[in-house]
């Protein structure tokens, strides 16, 4: 348990530092980046589990799920 | 227009039609700890209803500002939404209100650079107080992650008096005690 809590502690140090060495507008602008590049993998997934959607069908069923998490996290 | 685009294109716009702002929520989180993805970006606007119109025309095109305002059940605000074409990504634009801190985190915005241009962003403790305020009547645990990873960062550079106060004014004391003792020291 002390091992797990050592490690947990300096995996978070190695994450503060990789911050810490990012400049400020990488940093503010990693969270949209990251949020598009998370959008671009989930319509994949969508795509490979209906292929007979369209663009806009993917969209779409992008757009609900997201709002299904966003309830998730209010509730 | 990806995400980071939008983002920019409404921090010009805000620029170019001169209206008071700040970026806020979790693009100020990110500025100031440890970034994560996001759905929005956040301003609080210091926007009277005549400015709408005019913020609206700076926008470019594949921005759409919804002039319907909304009401936030959790957070008390008000805010109007700003749409990505061919994206789920929004901006989401918080009237200033006349609470004692939104007003306090409005003199206290920091003068930034990003790519080239001036923004304006809530300073670390503001945002932290805010964040506080959010974990205690949302609980939502990204604000208690978010309040975790600023402190984690700028541990060294802040204001705790500064905090400390409005933490107590707004009765997050303890909960900003717990999130403090949990981070690993150096």
């Amino acid at each position: 348990m002390a091992n797990l809590t050592l490690l947990t502690s300096i995996l978070y140090r190695e994450e503060v530092e990789r911050a810490r060495a990012m400049t400020d507008q990488d940093r503010l602008l990693a969270g949209p980046r990251l949020f598009h590049r998370a959008c671009a993998v989930m319509a994949d997934g969508i795509r490979h589990a209906h292929p007979d959607l369209d663009d806009d069908g993917v969209t779409a069923l992008l757009t609900a799920r997201l709002e299904r998490l966003r309830a998730l996290e209010r509730s | 227009m990806t995400p980071d685009e939008a983002t920019l294109a409404v921090i010009d716009a805000l620029e170019s039609v001169g209206l008071r702002y700040l970026i806020v929520g979790s693009l100020a989180s990110n500025f100031h700890g440890i970034p994560r993805a996001t759905q929005a970006a956040d301003f609080v606007v210091d926007i009277a209803m005549s400015d709408v119109t005019r913020l609206a025309d700076a926008l470019p095109p594949g921005l759409t500002l919804q002039r319907q305002v909304a009401f936030e059940t959790v957070t008390g605000t008000t805010r109007y939404l700003i749409t990505v074409s061919g994206s789920p990504f929004v901006c989401a634009l918080f009237v200033c209100a006349d609470d004692p801190h939104d007003l306090e985190r409005l003199r206290r915005r920091l003068r930034v650079s990003i790519l080239g241009r001036q923004a304006f962003v809530a300073t670390a403790e503001d945002t932290l107080v805010t964040k506080l305020r959010w974990a205690l009547i949302a609980r939502r645990g990204k604000d208690v992650e978010d309040v975790r990873n600023i402190i984690g960062v700028r541990s060294s550079e802040l204001d705790w008096g500064y905090l400390l106060q409005w933490a107590t004014a707004h009765g997050t004391g303890t909960l900003l005690d717990e999130i403090r003792t949990s981070i690993p020291q150096q």
